[in-house]
């Protein structure tokens, strides 16, 4: 996990820090919600690698067997 | 010169198109024919040549009545601003649930094949590194590389197909009556999403030139990739019978294990292994661009590059929270998977075009 955060904080710094000259207001907030919803997957992948399965979920939501 | 100016040409496009085509063709179409038409699998190719034609008719005559306008604009011209936004948004999320399906693909291929004692997620991650450094330099590098990969991808295929010719027995494919009409029709339905993925490339049809030649150009290429499609699976249940394609996992592979000239030319699957890796690095890289590009016009940036590698990072732990099982990743690929395409790049673009030509 705290690899993980530390090379997400370190990827959207980056960007941050090159978007300075611009005005790109709407790209620094979509990068901020992207990478807090990077944080979140990288939380769920490290704490439960084998427990959450989108396809199995989304399999289950619309009654396919599998 | 198209380079420069950062758009690519209709040519490299559909060559982009052929080779993303041939990753998930080579992976599913043989054993999902067999197992609907059996013997007669190879014929299904042929419904989606008919399924597919007139959405390259529609998308013609929509480029030619809106010359100013990309795809992603007709949707906007056709569904209005607000109900275009949101019907993109689920593109967005619909391509970028794809493109993780296939990196698992791509790596559970991998690590079944070849590598069997590494870890998947390094094999995601070296994928990931080289789409980021890639991508920053735009989108015309990887059209680029595209035009040296796609013939070598086909002339491979091909060759291959050649090699397979002395296994190959005619019993394997035969008999085949009008009792077999049916099934054939059924598989020809269930891979035509296959033929659909033109559509999402043409999500990016802002960046395409000479989209005036595509109903020229877009029916030869549907007639190669039908015809190639045809020799795929006759080729490998000719060679392994529809009993064993429709059990195994990778029938292709199986199949080019077997080639043996003269005991000369023997043991060659690692070739496969190396043209399926170059196909799954222009898919996963051309729907990751397809993705970035629907953002920007949604949230209309100025910039996309600046989302690549965050991005790039939610990809890698979708591709890793996908599935906890290969089963159970085929399984949603032979129904939701087949479903969802169906659905986004048949249906929904069907009534869009036709909105689009009608609507004043």
């Amino acid at each position: 996990m705290i690899p993980w955060i530390i090379i997400i904080l370190l990827l959207s710094s980056w960007e941050l820090y090159n978007m300075r000259k611009e005005d790109l207001k709407k790209e620094r907030f979509i990068l901020i919600i992207l990478s807090l919803l990077s944080l979140i997957m990288a939380y769920l992948y490290s704490n439960y690698p084998y427990d959450i399965s989108i396809a199995g979920f989304s399999l289950d939501l619309f009654g396919f067997p599998h | 010169m198209l380079a420069s100016r950062g758009k690519i040409s209709l040519k490299q496009a559909l060559f982009i198109y052929i080779t993303i085509f041939f990753s998930p063709s080579i992976r599913f179409m043989p054993s999902y024919t067999a197992i609907i038409a059996k013997q007669s699998g190879y014929l299904s190719p042929i419904v989606p040549f008919f399924i597919l034609l007139p959405i390259i008719i529609l998308l013609h005559k929509a480029f030619m009545k809106h010359k100013d306008k990309s795809l992603i604009d007709i949707y906007y011209f056709s569904l209005g601003k607000a109900t275009g936004k949101a019907l993109l948004f689920l593109y967005a999320l619909w391509i970028l649930l794809i493109t993780a399906l296939y990196t698992r693909y791509y790596g559970e291929r991998i690590v079944t094949t070849v590598f069997t004692q590494t870890k998947i997620n390094i094999f995601i991650l070296i994928m990931m590194t080289m789409i980021a450094f890639i991508l920053r330099s735009g989108y015309t590098v990887i059209a680029r590389m595209n035009e040296i990969i796609c013939p070598l991808i086909s002339i491979i295929f091909f060759i291959l197909a050649i090699f397979m010719m002395p296994n190959f027995k005619i019993n394997n494919i035969t008999p085949i009556s009008y009792l077999d009409i049916i099934p054939i029709m059924k598989a020809g339905f269930g891979i035509s999403f296959l033929w659909g993925y033109i559509l999402y490339i043409f999500l990016l049809s802002d960046i395409i030139n000479d989209k005036e030649n595509l109903m020229h150009h877009g029916i030869y290429v549907l007639f190669y990739l039908t015809l190639s499609s045809a020799v795929l699976i006759v080729i490998i249940i000719g060679t392994l019978g529809y009993s064993i394609t429709a059990k195994i996992p990778l029938p292709f592979m199986d199949a080019v294990k077997i080639i043996s000239l003269f005991d000369v030319v023997a043991k060659i699957e690692s070739i496969v292994v190396i043209i399926w890796i170059l196909s799954d690095f222009i898919l996963i890289s051309t729907f990751f661009y397809i993705v970035l590009h629907l953002l920007k016009s949604i949230f209309d940036l100025k910039e996309e590059k600046f989302i690549i590698n965050i991005l790039l990072v939610i990809l890698y732990f979708l591709s890793m929270l996908i599935t906890t099982s290969k089963i159970e990743l085929e399984a949603f690929s032979y129904t939701i998977g087949i479903s969802g395409n169906a659905l986004f790049a048949i249906i929904i673009p069907f009534i869009v075009l036709i909105i689009a030509i009608v609507k004043k």
